[in-house]
């Protein structure tokens, strides 16, 4: 090899790589994600925002196959009942909680869906208010803040009366939150309807009517639950009995289906129902033999998932894109009539049965006119309700029009355990007990405990979680 | 670091393209053949090298040898081969001439002078030169054996080396673990490297519960030429970030200079399920119509009261004592079946594996080849989970010049695989099996009903059913990588290898329409599907320089750099409402889901290892490795992992007794530190792409996908080891022993936060984050004892025993960390506990001694809180391998069996059993039908985990709480592994046939016999396969198949 060729060799090739930087060496691609500043920008917010009202939507009655929020409570409630062989959901429905050591994955998982969709409402919400110019006549602000309470409604309603409300900002970690109470969470949920009420209130176009209307109901939601009967029924006032705010779900993939078309075609839940009757757990409202047009049904076209139990879907969700109301004016309704049964003015009786009597175009409206039927067939007419004429048989009453009206929507278990909170009934008079139908018998929980995992946070202990407490 | 990254660039550079005089001068030959010392018998295999030269050859079934283009001057040969001592044998070579050197080695068990060549470096050492206990595995060891699969090549065969969750899925995978291990949270696999390229052994295809797919059986063990084992990272420190669970090095075969060598083979077996699976249990009531089980079953109905499973009665669960005999829980029999062995509803057949293979080797003293091919085809045991392989390879060796070396390797893997459901997986065969009711459906009752309900079988699904779920892949898969070593000067060698390890993956799943009708996507049909790309790149150079300061010390310096590159790439589509009999997402017409990803990582490193050795008896090795990688965090750069090592030969010095007790002594102690880098996501905050619904249009959005965490750094594991190997009875008998400390600190611990936080959301939200917290402890010893027994011509026998015993625990989980549980919460990561060890509440049995029905009240609560049970991993192990060869080759007999013990198996499948039901037809409801559930007569102890499970004891607080300890099992076994015959062919006869040089007909089998108390289906498989870091349990897990192998061998 000629001296000048091996020289000019060993420059070419040497050269580079003593000049080469290893920080360049080292530097890879990310085209799968985004990154938080990224989209922190007035144009990034109609992403952000709909990635938040998203958030929500798995965490109240989304996650495909996985169980949230909706499923769940409507399980361990008498308004549904497991068809399944997962122990976890089986677990859910007889009452008896796995110890949060031991996990319940669908239990587990509506708790954290529900704190995600929170934090997620609240920080997008506060991200529009930072960037946007006018941020509170921006009617994306109310309706977040509207749901980041109905999160918090729905973790007050679900769980045990210990739960921590954490703070995070764009994934970093900020304060850890002290177990609230029952009452306290739905106190803390009026603040936010409050701050809603407040932002809708700056706007006049259809979206801030509709924020306003959906904070309307929030608020009265979160005042029923803490017995404060007058003024929810002041908050809802004004809010339409038309007034619809749906929780929307899509084909367009698994994590937004409708969670209990998904789950009730997949056979793992269903409406209470056996050849003997459909009372679950003796305390259990007739949802299937009643033929309530407020609760159509149809057959699946095989036993439930395990096998054994047969398999009756609500006619509500007829699809894996089915929406689901999660507040309307029969709600608001609804709230009105109770406070007047409580002594807040009106006649709780013929708020009941005007919408009774309104009860095809209701549900028309809600769930389209092809799901009205029973089994096949036309479902039942309404009649007129009558006073019972105690007050415990018309609260039984109330209860038991809230309970048709508001099916699978994530209300009953909220109403069970206030039925025992606030109106001292017990426990087991309300929820479903003795025999359960897979075997053995009805536990006593009437609430779900907190995932393990919220023992990472110093403030909270299990032992600060009951679940035999309403 | 950068700075000498850049130099050692340089070096290698410049020492590549200097000086190229060497090659032309005049050069001679060495010959000769290599015998047994004892029997005169040639010894084949042997490598023999020249000291300081690249140069070595292989020698042939005759013992022979070339080496060609020897430089002239005075030579040291060194022969090395697996049973023999090292020998070093001067020589003079003279230009133009031919040195003929005749070599007899010694029996050796031990083997001191066995080479080690490192991925990295490029260096070939021997054991003596290092501190460590290096454990190999050569082809000799795997000629015999009843090996189906590379994963086979790793049971059983070295201390502290375990395969774990070796089910009988065929194409399933397997964790290895080495010592024990590190990490909370991060992968605890070896690294794995073939002639000298990092190979991937990452999973991944679509689940089909729990089972997953294998790539390290890729390899085809054929072709193996030997494999090294670095144990941990006192051995692995020049591996830097990647190495800290050990590193396995696999060199595949070569050719030889010399005649053209073929080897043909063909081999076949049948497989079968010997598993006693347990009997499912029906009590009933004896109505009017006895004489009709399926009339008999009608009075299970719920709402008949009058005859449910006793354990089912009306307030059994509140404590009343059941009335076995009239009334509401009368039971006048019980029927007992186990459909996965009945006759006629067995999912089994006998699984079958066919194999073929040849290979060519040979070469000059310019270039050697080694080519083969082999097929290997295998169905298991459902009859619908099959593998089909493909291997190719080409390995070339070229000497360019008498001091430039290279080799270039290039292998073609193309496996296809058919894996059915199994585990937690409706359309698995045991599953249906082990739920089933105990009654022999009628004809009409098969065909009465469609899939998803049919009578007889736990989810209504028959094994013809079942075909319709299968999940495909095929796999192409190219390692090429080239190698060289060039010697410019006498006292540099430069080495460098550059590879790519490249597998296309194709996963897909494709139900038709209307097979399996149990929901909306399978009446209609649906297809996924997911193509995927994997890289590896690998680049190694150095530059290693010999000096020799002193006469009776020599030098060894290496300077060298390093760069990998790991790629991921893939695209997914989904689709419902497929047209009938295609199998594309094109084909599908609602519900579509597609998705693109990809990854990348990037590491870095350099490394400097100095090496003294005093009179080839004690030598003293140090170094040092910097890495850095594109998934440390921001904030962070180069990180170094030190390693030191001594080892002495103390039985060549002269004050040493010269004794046949003692013949040989070795003490070594080593200490290192590996790493392992954090996952490639980790450090950043991430935000995923999601559709949202509004209305009736769907809106592009993101949600939080993880947490980043800018300060990350690699966890990094130390390690120090010491022992000594021994030769004793002049080396008949060696000894091995070892004991091994190994600490992760800043092990990356991924944090669960209080969900308060809000950032925990679905699947692929986890709520955690990697934080360096952690630290792992792992420590234990190893011992090995290889005997010579007997080694005369007309036979020979040989013995090998390892025992090993690790102790594992969690030294520090970070401050303020709770346990982490998983497994259905009956596993925890707890400080002061090893890694994923069993938790629970333990109960007892009041009056255990009075045989009788257990109410829940019979059941008392041990514990408050869970305690501690055991842990996952084996405390201690041992393997019993021999073999025995008879009339000089003619009969060789070989076993191999082994011992775990210490260790927890989950029995979930029994646990599932007893709370879940079969279909009772269109009325009944789902019942436990374990016997715990069916039998009044069960043992106690069975009722009594059932019961503790199903309804709870009452602590002493006075809260119920059900526990699923008893299912926590010992796991204890011994299985006999492998046991084999060989029959050779006599060399008269083979002397007959001109061409034929040798020829053997292997009797093998393999898995023949388990010996355990565990309850369950296996102590050893596993729900997760391989792919789960610490679950540990079976849950209607596929248990290990037993096979029975024919071989025919031919050399010609």
């Amino acid at each position: 090899m000629r001296p000048l060729f091996r020289t000019l060799l060993i420059a070419g090739v040497a050269l580079p790589l003593v000049a080469c930087d290893t920080d360049e060496l080292l530097e890879v691609e990310e085209p799968t994600f985004a990154t938080p500043p990224s989209l922190r920008t007035e144009a990034g917010i109609p992403t952000l925002f709909a990635g938040a009202i998203g958030d929500f939507q798995i965490a109240y009655s989304g996650a495909s196959l996985n169980d949230s929020y909706m499923a769940v409570t409507a399980m361990l409630s008498d308004e549904l009942r497991s068809a399944d062989t997962f122990t976890s959901r089986n677990a859910n429905d007889r009452r008896d909680a796995f110890i949060p050591v031991q996990g319940n994955a669908e239990s587990d998982r509506a708790y954290n869906l529900l704190q995600y969709a929170r934090r997620s409402t609240g920080e997008i919400a506060d991200v529009i208010a930072e960037i946007m110019p006018a941020a509170n006549a921006d009617a994306r602000y109310p309706r977040l803040r509207a749901l980041q309470g109905f999160a918090i409604v729905a973790l007050g309603e679900a769980f045990c009366g210990a739960v921590p409300l954490s703070s995070s900002v764009n994934g970093v970690i900020a304060d850890l939150g002290t177990p609230m109470s029952t009452s306290e969470l739905m106190t803390t949920a009026a603040t936010r309807f409050q701050d809603a009420l407040d932002a809708a209130a700056l706007g006049a176009t259809a979206a801030h009517t509709s924020a306003l209307n959906l904070a309307r109901v929030g608020m009265g939601r979160a005042l029923l639950n803490n017995g404060q009967y007058a003024q929810a029924a002041a908050a809802v006032a004004g809010v339409p009995t038309s007034f619809i705010y749906y929780v929307d779900h899509s084909d367009n993939s698994t994590r937004q289906y409708n969670q209990i078309f998904a789950l009730q075609d997949n056979r793992r839940y269903t409406m209470t129902h056996d050849t003997v009757n459909d009372r679950e757990g003796i305390n259990g409202l007739p949802f299937v033999s009643s033929r309530d047009p407020r609760t159509p049904w149809y057959l699946h076209t095989q036993l439930g998932f395990d096998q054994a139990t047969l398999a009756v879907r609500t006619g509500r969700y007829t699809s894996y894109s089915a929406d689901v109301v999660l507040a309307d004016g029969i709600e608001a309704r609804l709230i009105e009539a109770e406070a007047a049964l409580n002594g807040a003015g009106g006649d709780w009786l013929a708020i009941l049965n005007d919408l009774r009597a309104d009860v095809s175009a209701l549900m028309t409206a809600r769930y389209g006119t092809q799901t009205l039927t029973c089994g096949g067939v036309a479902c039942n007419a309404l009649a007129p309700l009558a006073d019972p004429g105690t007050p415990d048989a018309r609260v039984d009453l109330l209860f038991q029009e809230r309970a048709f009206w508001l099916y699978a929507t994530g209300h009953r278990l909220g109403d069970l355990r206030r039925l025992i909170r606030q109106y001292g009934r017990g426990a087991e008079s309300v929820f479903p007990t003795g025999d359960w139908h897979k075997g053995g018998t009805y536990g006593t929980d009437v609430n779900f405990p907190i995932p393990f995992n919220e023992t990472q946070n110093p403030n909270y202990s299990e032992s600060m979680c009951n679940t035999k407490q309403a | 670091m950068i700075r000498a990254l850049r130099l050692i660039a340089a070096i290698c550079v410049i020492a590549a393209v200097t000086t190229a005089d060497l090659a032309a001068q005049e050069t001679g030959v060495i010959t000769g053949t290599v015998v047994d010392q004892q029997t005169r018998q040639p010894i084949s295999g042997v490598e023999v090298s020249i000291v300081g030269t690249t140069q070595s050859a292989i020698t042939n079934d005759q013992g022979a040898f070339l080496l060609l283009r020897v430089a002239p001057g005075r030579r040291v040969l060194r022969a090395t081969v697996l049973g023999f001592a090292g020998a070093d044998i001067p020589v003079t070579v003279q230009a133009g001439q031919t040195a003929r050197v005749d070599i007899a080695l010694r029996v050796s068990a031990l083997q001191l002078d066995e080479v080690v060549a490192s991925a990295v470096t490029g260096r070939v050492e021997r054991k003596r030169e290092l501190g460590t206990n290096t454990a190999t595995i050569s082809s000799r060891d795997l000629e015999r054996a009843p090996i189906t699969k590379m994963a086979d090549v790793l049971v059983g065969r070295a201390a502290g080396v375990q395969l774990q969750g070796v089910a009988g899925s065929i194409g399933t995978s397997q964790r290895i673990r080495i010592r024990g291990a590190n990490s909370i949270s991060l992968s605890n696999e070896p690294l794995i490297f073939v002639d000298g390229v990092m190979f991937s052994n990452t999973r991944g295809g679509f689940a089909v519960g729990g089972q997953d797919y294998s790539r390290l059986n890729d390899i085809n063990p054929e072709d193996i030429a030997n494999m090294e084992i670095l144990k941990g990272p006192a051995a692995s420190a020049l591996y830097g970030t990647a190495a800290a669970n050990g590193v396995i090095l696999i060199t595949t075969k070569r050719g030889q200079a010399g005649n053209t060598r073929w080897h043909a083979y063909t081999e076949f077996g049948t497989s079968e399920d010997i598993t006693d699976y347990p009997l499912n249990y029906l009590p009933y009531m004896i109505n009017a119509d006895t004489a009709n089980l399926f009339t008999a079953r009608g009075n299970l109905n719920e709402g008949s009261s009058t005859s449910r499973p006793f354990r089912f009665c009306p307030n059994y669960g509140a404590g009343t004592t059941p009335n076995l005999a009239n009334g509401s829980c009368r039971q006048d029999e019980i029927l007992t079946l186990t459909p996965l062995t009945a006759p006629g509803l067995s999912p089994f057949v006998k699984g079958n594996r066919t194999k073929v293979g040849l290979s060519v080797s040979g070469g000059s003293d310019v270039v050697t080849y080694y080519v083969s091919g082999d097929i290997d085809q295998e169905q298991g045991v459902i009859s619908f989970n099959e593998q089909d392989r493909v291997n190719l390879r080409t390995n070339l060796g070229a000497r360019i010049r008498d001091n430039l070396g290279l080799n270039i390797n290039a292998a073609y893997t193309r496996s296809t695989l058919a894996l059915n459901g199994n585990d937690n997986n409706i359309f698995s065969p045991l599953i249906n099996g082990l739920l089933a009711t105990p009654f022999v459906p009628t004809a009409e009752q098969r065909a009465g009903s469609p899939a998803g309900s049919r009578f007889g079988t736990g989810y209504g699904f028959f094994i013809d059913d079942l075909e319709n779920y299968k999940s495909d892949q095929v796999v192409d898969r190219f390692i090429v990588g080239a190698s060289s070593n060039y010697q410019p000067i006498s006292w540099l060698t430069v080495n460098g290898n550059v590879g790519l390890d490249f597998f296309s993956r194709e996963d897909g799943t494709t139900i038709q329409p209307g097979r399996l009708p149990i929901s909306f996507s399978y009446v209609n049909g649906w297809r996924q599907s997911q193509r995927s790309n994997n890289y590896i790149w690998t680049t190694n150079a150095a530059a290693v320089g010999t000096f020799r300061p002193m006469e009776d010390l020599g030098s060894t310096t290496t300077l060298g750099g390093s760069f990998s590159r790991e790629q991921f790439e893939m695209t997914y589509c989904y689709g419902v409402g497929i047209v009938e009999g295609t199998s594309s997402c094109g084909a599908t017409s609602s519900l579509f889901s597609v998705d693109e990803g990809y990854t990348e990582v990037r590491t870095i490193g350099a490394y400097l290892q100095q090496q003294l050795n005093w009179r080839e008896r004690l030598i003293v090795s140090g170094s040092v490795r910097g890495d850095d990688n594109s998934a440390f965090g921001q904030e962070f750069g180069f990180i170094y992992y030190p390693g030191v090592s001594v080892s002495w030969v103390a039985s060549e010095e002269p004050f040493f007794p010269e004794t046949d007790i003692l013949s040989n002594l070795r003490l070594r102690a080593a200490y290192g530190k590996s790493g392992q880098r954090p996952n490639v996501r980790d450090a950043v905050t991430l935000l995923e792409p999601v559709a949202v619904a509004s209305g009736n249009t769907d809106l592009s959005a993101v949600r939080l996908r993880s947490i980043g965490n800018v300060d990350l750094k690699p966890e990094r594991t130390t390690e120090f080891e010491f022992g000594f190997d021994a030769g004793v009875l002049s080396d008949r008998v060696a000894i091995e022993f070892t004991r091994f400390t190994k600490k992760s600190v800043d092990a990356l611990v991924n944090r669960p936060l209080p969900a308060s936080y809000g950032l925990t959301g679905d699947a692929a939200t986890t709520g955690s984050i990697f934080d360096n917290l952690g630290s792992v402890k792992n420590w234990g010893m190893e011992l090995a004892l290889n005997a010579r027994v007997l080694n005369i011509p007309q036979a020979s026998a040989n013995l090998r025993l390892s025992a090993t015993t690790l102790d594992n625990e969690i030294i520090d989980l970070g401050e303020d960390i709770q346990p982490i549980v998983f497994n259905r919460g009956n596993q925890q990561h707890k400080q002061g506990f090893p890694t994923g060890g069993f938790f629970g509440r333990r109960y007892e049995i009041v009056n255990p001694g009075q045989q009788r029905v257990l109410t829940p009240a019979d059941v008392i609560m041990v514990d408050d809180t869970s305690v501690f049970l055991g842990p996952q991993l084996p405390t201690s192990t041992q393997t019993l391998s021999g073999d025995i060869t008879l009339f000089r080759n003619l009969v060789t007999i070989s076993g191999l069996l082994e011992r775990r013990a210490g260790h927890k198996q989950l029995n979930y499948t029994e646990f599932f059993r007893c709370q879940t039901g079969y279909n009772n037809g269109t009325q009944g409801a789902a019942r436990g039908q374990c016997q715990a559930v069916g039998d009044p007569n069960a043992p106690l102890e069975e009722q009594a985990r059932f019961l503790a499970a199903r309804f709870g004891a009452t602590t002493s607080t006075g809260t119920l709480s059900a526990t699923q300890a008893g299912y926590a099992e010992d796991a204890d076994f011994i299985k006999l592994r492998e046991l084999s015959l060989t029959l050779g062919v006599p060399q008269s006869l083979s002397n007959r046939f001109s061409v034929l040089q040798g020829a053997s007909l292997t009797l093998s089998g393999r898995n023949l016999k388990t010996w355990t108390d565990y309850t369950g289906l296996d102590p050893e498989i596993n729900e997760t396969g391989g792919g789960a870091n610490f679950t540990q349990g079976e849950f209607n897990t596929q248990p290990p198949l037993r096979y029975y192998t024919v071989r025919f061998n031919f050399t010609f």
